[in-house]
C-alpha cells in the first residue's frame, strides 16, 4: 500500500506492506519528501553550504527559508494554499502553475518510487485536506499510471470531496485507490486508551 | 591525433588518441604542469593535426551544448562557471584558456557534461525554493549528459526507432539515472551538485538538510561539514550494506522516473567494468520482473552490446560498456571532421 498523506501543513508518502512502514519521505526532520505548502522538500543537501559560503546567509535565516518561505509559497510567490494557486494558476508573470505541476510531479515519483520498492501495490490511499477534498490534484497525480495498473474513475474522483472514505478506482483498475478522511486525534485517543487498559 | 583533459582534482587527466589507439596520463594540477603538457604536444603539432578536448563537469546556464568548437566567448563563460564547481571548473578552465591559446591553429573542443540536462522541464529542473534564490541560477544541472546522451543513441542503435521512453542507469563511482523521452531528458538525479540523488563512492546522496543545520549547532564548522558529506561518506562507509543501499537507491529512482515517463520501453545499464557490476544489474532487474522487465540469467551480445532481457519482454534491458575516452573522441570527429 502507498498512503498519500497530503495536508495543508505537512505532506508525506509512506510505503507500506502488511501493515508495517518501509520506507518514508520525511527524513530526520519534517522538511525532506513532497513539496509542502511552505516546506521545500527534497533539495541537494550541499545547496546549504553553497548558499551559506556564497551569499552569507546565517544558518537560521536559511533554515527557516526552507521550512517556512519555501514550497508552494515559495515558487507561487503568492500562496501556500493549493486553492489559491489553482484559481489563480495562468496569470501571466506569476508562477502559480509551475508551484501546481512541481506539487503533482514530486508526488508522482514519490508514487511511483514506492510502488516499484514494494513491487507493485493493492491499494493507493489519499487522506488529509489536500488529499480528501482535492479532486484536481488527485486526477494529475493518476494520470498515465496504468504502467502499475492505477486507473482512476474521473466521475468518482470528482464527487469525492467530502468527509468520507470513497472509492475513486474504476472497475478494471488492478489498483484499488481511495480517499479516507483523517482521524489523527481519534487515533491517539485510542492508542492513549489502548495504553492505560494496559497498565491496569 | 586527440587530446581529452579532464579534471579529477587534484590532478588533470588527459587521454591521447591515435589511430584509435589510447594511451592516459596524469598530473598534479598546477601551473608548471601546463608548461610541460605544452612542451609534450609541441614534439608532436608539427608532424601531425591535432584537436584538443577540455571536459566541463557542468556549465551551468552558460554552456548550452554538449559538445562545441571553443571560441572567445565560450571559454569566457566556461570562467563564469567556475564557482559552480570550483575545483574542477578552475582545471580544464585554466587547462583550456592556456592551450587554445598556445596552440591557436590546432582545433579546440569543448565537452560539457551538464548540457544535455539544460532544458529540462521546469518541473524536474526548479528547487521548491523562493525567486530570489532561483534566480541565481540554483537549480537542477545534471551531469554524465554525454554518457547518457550515447545510452540513448546506442539503445535506438540496438532496439530500434520504436524505443521513446528510456530510463539510463550509470553505475560508476557517482551512480546516477537519467529519464529520456524521444531522445529530451525530462528528469535525472543529480541536481545542483552531484551529491544530491543515489549516493556515491564518497558522497552522502539524498540527505536531509536538516541534519547539516543540526551537526552545526554541535560545534561542527561548515566546511567540515562539506568534506564529511562529500568526500568521507557513502557506499565506501556502509561496508557489507552497500550493495543493497546502492541496489534500492537504484530502484526507487527507476521507479519515480517510469512514473515521470508514464511508463518505459528500455532500461540501459551503463558501465566502466561489466564483471564488476554483474551481480549489482541482476539484482536491479530481478526487482522489476513485476512490471514486465524480463531478465535472464545468461546474456547475449548483440554487436558487443549486451542484451539483459529476453526476447518475450515487456520492457527492453542493455548494459553498455562505457569508455569515456572513444565516445568523446568520436563525437569530435563528428564535429570537426577530422580523423584521428
Amino acid at each position: 500500500m502507498v498512503a498519500c498523506h497530503l495536508g495543508t501543513g505537512g505532506s508525506s508518502v509512506a510505503a507500506i506492506d502488511g501493515g508495517i512502514s518501509v520506507d518514508n519521505s520525511m527524513g530526520y526532520s519534517p522538511l525532506p519528501g513532497l513539496m509542502m505548502s511552505t516546506r521545500c522538500g527534497d533539495i541537494d543537501p550541499m545547496l546549504t553550504i553553497y548558499l551559506m559560503i556564497t551569499y552569507g546567509y546565517r544558518p537560521d535565516y536559511l533554515m527557516d527559508m526552507l521550512n517556512k518561505e519555501s514550497g508552494l509559497l515559495g515558487v507561487s510567490g503568492f500562496s501556500s494554499d493549493i486553492r489559491d494557486i489553482i484559481n489563480r494558476m495562468y496569470k501571466r508573470g506569476e508562477h502559480g502553475s509551475l508551484a501546481l505541476d512541481m506539487y503533482v510531479h514530486r508526488l508522482k515519483k514519490y508514487i511511483g518510487s514506492y510502488i516499484t520498492i514494494l513491487g507493485g501495490i493493492d491499494v493507493l490511499v489519499f487522506t488529509d485536506d489536500i488529499g480528501l477534498r482535492n479532486p484536481l490534484i488527485r486526477q494529475e497525480v493518476c494520470k498515465g499510471m496504468e504502467w502499475c495498473g492505477i486507473e482512476l474513475d474521473k466521475q468518482l474522483n470528482r464527487k469525492a470531496v467530502g468527509n468520507i472514505v470513497s472509492v475513486l478506482n474504476t472497475k478494471k483498475s488492478k489498483v484499488k485507490i481511495i480517499s479516507i478522511p483523517t482521524a489523527e486525534e481519534l487515533a491517539i485517543c485510542l492508542e492513549g486508551l489502548k495504553l492505560l487498559e494496559a497498565q491496569r | 591525433m586527440m587530446l581529452i583533459f579532464e579534471p579529477d582534482p587534484p590532478f588533470i587527466r588527459w587521454c591521447t588518441i591515435e589511430n584509435g589507439h589510447l594511451s592516459q596520463n596524469k598530473v598534479i594540477f598546477d601551473t608548471p604542469c601546463l608548461d610541460k603538457i605544452g612542451r609534450k604536444v609541441l614534439k608532436i603539432i608539427d608532424e601531425k593535426n591535432i584537436v584538443f578536448g577540455y571536459l566541463l563537469s557542468n556549465g551551468g546556464d552558460q554552456i548550452n551544448r554538449p559538445i562545441s568548437l571553443l571560441t572567445d566567448e565560450s571559454l569566457m563563460r566556461v570562467g563564469k562557471c567556475i564557482e559552480l564547481l570550483p575545483e574542477h571548473n578552475n582545471i580544464i578552465y585554466k587547462a583550456a584558456n592556456y592551450l587554445s591559446k598556445k596552440f591557436a591553429n590546432s582545433q579546440h573542443v569543448l565537452f560539457c557534461d551538464s548540457s544535455f540536462f539544460i532544458d529540462l522541464p521546469k518541473k524536474a529542473s526548479t528547487y521548491a525554493i523562493p525567486y530570489k534564490l532561483r534566480k541565481k541560477g540554483i537549480r537542477r544541472y545534471g551531469g554524465y549528459g554525454l554518457c547518457h546522451q550515447w545510452a540513448w543513441e546506442e539503445a535506438r542503435r540496438v532496439f530500434g526507432k520504436d524505443i521513446q521512453k528510456v530510463i539510463s542507469v550509470y553505475l560508476g563511482n557517482t551512480p546516477n539515472v537519467a529519464a529520456i523521452k524521444n531522445g529530451v531528458p525530462v528528469e535525472t538525479t543529480i541536481g545542483f551538485t552531484s551529491v544530491e540523488g543515489i549516493p556515491s563512492i564518497n558522497a552522502c546522496g539524498d540527505i536531509d538538510p536538516t541534519i547539516i543545520f543540526q551537526l552545526h549547532a554541535e560545534g561542527i564548522s561548515f566546511e567540515r561539514i562539506n568534506n564529511l558529506l562529500s568526500k568521507e561518506s557513502g557506499l565506501s562507509c556502509l561496508f557489507n550494506k552497500a550493495p543493497e543501499i546502492l541496489r534500492y537507491n537504484v530502484v526507487r529512482y527507476i521507479g519515480a522516473f517510469i512514473s515521470v515517463l508514464e511508463g518505459v520501453d528500455a532500461i540501459i545499464f551503463i558501465v566502466e567494468n561489466v564483471e564488476d557490476t554483474k551481480k549489482i544489474i541482476s539484482g536491479i532487474c530481478h526487482l522489476l520482473d513485476f512490471l514486465g522487465f524480463k531478465s535472464k540469467m545468461k546474456t547475449r551480445k548483440v554487436k558487443g552490446k549486451i542484451i539483459l532481457s529476453r526476447s518475450n519482454s515487456k520492457i527492453k534491458g542493455l548494459c553498455l560498456h562505457y569508455d569515456k575516452w572513444r565516445v568523446l573522441s568520436e563525437k569530435a570527429i563528428s564535429l570537426t571532421g577530422k580523423e584521428t
